[in-house]
This record gives C-alpha cells, structure tokens and sequence, in this order.
C-alpha cells in the first residue's frame, strides 16, 4: 500500500458515509413532507370568505349601510346603522323602525312603531366556515380581481350556479379588515338586490356618551316598551321523527338542495311554531310551521294579498328576507328565506298548500277524518 | 209353485200397504201361511215400500206442471238478472253501505271553520331566522328589513 494514497482513500470513504447520511435524511423528509408538499393549497376564496365570517364577529367598527331591492322592476331603498362591539355582539339599527341586537348569549329584537321588545336566541356569528364546503355543491365561486370601494382595497369574487353559470353573487371584501362590505345579489343578468356600506369606521368608540338612537337600543328593551315572552329549545332528529310521525310537515329537504340543518320549538304567545332552517350552503331559508288558521289580521305591516301561486297567501313586496304566509289544512306555514325570487317560490309549491275544493277532495278529507275518529293509531 | 199364487200375487202390494178388504185379507193370510215363495215375495215388497217411503220428495218446478201446496217448500227463484236473490239482496245491502258511508265522508270532509286561530308574529320569524342564519358562508353584517 503506497503511503502517499493511504490517506485519501479514508476521506473519501468519510465523504461517501457523510453523503449517505444527506441522502437518507432527504429522503425521510421526503417521505414525510411529500404527501403535505403535494396537497393543493385551499382556494383563495374560501380563505377570503372564511375571513369575512371571523371579521364580522371579532371586528370592533361601525357604519352605515344602504339597502337597494328590486320587486317586480320597483326599488326599495332604507339605510341601517351596523356596530359590532368585537366580542360577537352585533347590533343593527333603523333608528325610526326597529333594532335588533345578536350576540353569543342572545339579543333582542326592538320594534319601535308598535312598542314592543323580544328576546332572542344566541346567535353563533363565526359559524360561516362550517358551511363552505356545502358551498361548493351548488355554485362556483371565484377571485375576479379588486377594486376601490370607500377608497378601501377590496377584493372582487363572483359565485355562479354550477348548473347554468348563472351569476349569483358579487363581493367586495376589504383587503385590510377582511370585513364583506359590499354585496350584490343577481339571477341570471338581472340584479336583485344590492347592500353596501355608505360609512364604515373601523375605530368605533365603545359607549359614548349621548348614544345615538340605535345604540341604545342595541342594549336592549326601553322602559316604554311591552315586552313578548319568547322561549326557543333545539329539537334534534329524534324529536323530529316523532313530530313527523304525529303529522308535522318536516320534509328532510327541500327543491333546489336545500337541506334541513337544525330545528327549533318556539313557545310564543298563543301558539308553537316549530322552525326548522334549510340552507343550500349559499342561501337559507326558514319555516315555521303552526298548528291552527292564521288570524290575518295580526300580520305586520306591509303584507299584501297573492294568488300567484294558485292559492291565497300573504308577502311583504321588496323586503328581504323574504316572507310568505299561508294555510294548509289548518296549519299555518310561514316562509322567511334569502333565496331567489325563484327558488323561494319553489320551495313554497313544494310545501302543502290549500287545493281546489272539489268533490273528491272533500270525500278524501272526510274519510280521513273518520278513520281518525275511529281508528285506534290515530 | 203353490196353487193359487197366480191368483194372490196381485195383491201383494195392497196386503203390504193395509188396503186389502177383510175377507181378502183373511185369504191372503190363509195363502201366505202355507205358500213360501209368496211369504218371500211379500218381504221384498215391504222393504221396497220402506226405502221409497225414506226418499225425500222431489219438487216438481212449476214451469213443468208442478202443484204447489201448503207443505211443499218454496223453491229460491231467481231474480231478473239470472242471479240468486240472496246474491243480489246482499249486493244492495253493500251498495247501501257504500252510499252511507259517501254520505257520511261528504258531511265530515266539509271545510273545517271551527279550528282555532292563531297570530302569526312574522317580524319576530325573520328576526329568529336571522339568528340561525347569520352565520351563513357569505356573511353579511345584515339581511334585515323589517320593513320594505
């Protein structure tokens, strides 16, 4: 063995043990990382929309907004003072109408022309994101670009049906905030509303002194005012199924994939409705249902008498969300949704609803009625 | 064959159904007493009468001649459709049945007027939809008009 060669042969064999050893770690690492490495990130919309949700709730601001509708060709416009404290406490105000305050340990809705105060339920502000994934279903949603709005950079989207590629929605999401602030609501080419911030002020001051009208009754009831018991339980599916079984209209889904999410026994007042809400990951749409014939004349303002869908109900042109009111067999159905024009009405031919009074039908019913007389199950 | 048979053998069927004159009968008696084919002839004849007199009688139909009287049973006459009357009388009672019940169904099915009524609180429904909408994948800060 020459002496002068000795040497080398032994680094190189250090530098082969020392390569072994990189490749080895990569190769760990590889194995490790590899599948993470190759997941598809989450699209930016649902970052962008999962983020509006969260602003909405942990964001300290206040601000005005507009609210345009279109019925029928005719606009409605109103403007509402919003104010988010950051801890889930949200208000909303018409200081001439109403106020309606949500928050994580309940709210309350006060209604100023007729007097009266009612409590409401906690509402869950920052669930948004646990509906995205049923969002995609139904539509499309894309990053279209950005834009100014209250010279505020925002980010556009566009949510379009997967059946048709219809337009259905236009956002604008501030880029710095995060907060939704402008909202337009289409079907097909044709707008159908549009809400937006005229103000917003990301800095609000918390209880100022001399509140304005709206803020006050964010708080809660004014001495003035008559207060409405309101009790609401959850009823799961077990209940549900028996509710069913005793003659409750409790379909598990309705036209246009919308899907029964959660139920609720409301004990108001001379009745019990039960509200069951649907939603098809975009919209969603509540109906309550009442054992007995509507008294007519307790509707609130604004409602006016339709026969378009063949049978004598009652809705509230331009309001959103929108309502509709109508009787069954002596059961009144109420339907409040921010579905399309379309979809809402679709959902209510889809429902039970009075038919012509004809021979037959009334030999049905009164069938019907005599088996329950004497049927023991009945 | 004893002398004489010839001459009682008709009256074979008299002497067994009681209809023989006293004198013929006392003949009749002297003859069979010493006469064995006869004294045969005679049991053959009664239990021939027996078995005729164990058959029920048959109804002549009227439409072939047949005389109705007091003991003899009514036959079941059809009706003018060609079915047995207690086919059709259970028919009617069945269709009876049907047009009460009909009649019955018409007067319960009448419109219910009497059911109670109830206030229909819709502003308070959109505020509890709101509640458990509001947290809805495009958030909004509302989707209330209480009024339009």
């Amino acid at each position: 063995m020459n002496p002068r060669t000795a040497r080398p042969v032994a680094g190189t064999a250090a530098v082969g043990r020392a390569a072994s050893a990189v490749l080895l770690i990569a190769a760990v690492l590889v194995a490790v990382l590899g599948p993470v490495a190759k997941a598809e990130p989450a699209p930016r919309w649902r970052y962008l929309l999962d983020r509006a949700a969260q602003a909405a709730e942990e964001r300290a601001y206040a601000g005005e907004a507009l609210w345009v509708t279109y019925d029928a060709g005719q606009a409605h416009v109103s403007t509402f003072q919003v104010q988010s404290s950051g801890n889930g406490d949200l208000s909303l105000a018409d200081s001439d109408n109403y106020a309606i305050r949500l928050a994580d340990d309940g709210g309350g809705l006060a209604e100023y022309e007729r007097g009266w105060f009612v409590p409401l339920p906690a509402a869950d502000l920052a669930k948004a994101h646990k509906g995205l994934s049923r969002l995609e279903e139904k539509y499309q949603v894309a990053v279209t670009g950005s834009q100014q709005l209250l010279d505020r950079d925002c980010t556009t989207l566009e949510i379009t049906a997967r059946a048709g590629g219809g337009l259905v929605e236009r956002l604008w999401i501030d880029d710095a905030s995060g907060l939704l602030l402008r909202r337009e609501t289409y079907a097909g080419d044709e707008l159908l509303r549009m809400v937006s911030y005229l103000a917003l002020d990301l800095n609000p001051r918390r209880t100022p002194r001399g509140a304005p009208t709206a803020q006050r009754a964010t708080r809660g009831q004014r001495p003035s005012m008559v207060r409405r018991s309101q009790e609401v339980a959850e009823v799961d599916s077990a209940d549900l199924e028996v509710l069913r079984d005793a003659g409750w209209t409790v379909p598990t889904a309705l036209p246009g994939n919308y899907r029964a999410e959660s139920s609720f026994a409301v004990s108001a007042g001379d009745s019990q409705p039960l509200q069951v809400v649907y939603s098809d990951g975009l919209y969603t749409m509540s109906l309550f249902e009442q054992s007995g014939r509507p008294n007519w004349d307790t509707l609130p303002p604004g409602a006016q008498e339709t026969t378009d869908l063949g049978f004598k109900a009652y809705t509230w042109p331009g309001a959103v969300p929108q309502r509709m009111v109508w009787e069954a067999s002596g059961v009144t159905y109420s339907l409040v949704g921010d579905a399309p024009p379309e979809e809402f009405r679709a959902v209510v031919a889809a429902l039970p609803h009075p038919t012509s009074d004809g021979l037959v039908d009334r030999l049905q019913r009164g069938l019907g009625r005599l088996w329950s007389w004497v049927s023991p199950w009945s | 064959m004893a002398d004489g048979c010839d001459a009682f053998e008709p009256l074979g069927s008299a002497w067994v159904d009681g209809e023989l004159r006293h004198d013929e009968r006392a003949n009749m008696a002297a003859h069979l007493q010493g006469c064995p084919r006869c004294r045969s002839r005679i049991t053959g004849l009664r239990i021939t009468s027996t078995m005729l007199r164990s058959v029920p009688q048959r109804q002549v139909p009227m439409e072939l001649g047949g005389v109705r009287t007091d003991a003899t049973p009514v036959p079941v006459a059809a009706d003018a459709s060609g079915l047995p009357r207690a086919l059709a009388r259970s028919l009617a009672g069945m269709a009876a049945a049907v047009a009460l019940l009909g009649v019955a169904a018409f007067a319960a099915g009448a419109p219910d007027t009497d059911a109670r009524t109830v206030a229909v609180p819709v502003d308070v429904y959109v505020a509890d939809h709101i509640v458990h909408s509001i947290g809805g994948p495009v958030s909004t800060p509302a989707l209330l008009s209480a009024q339009p």
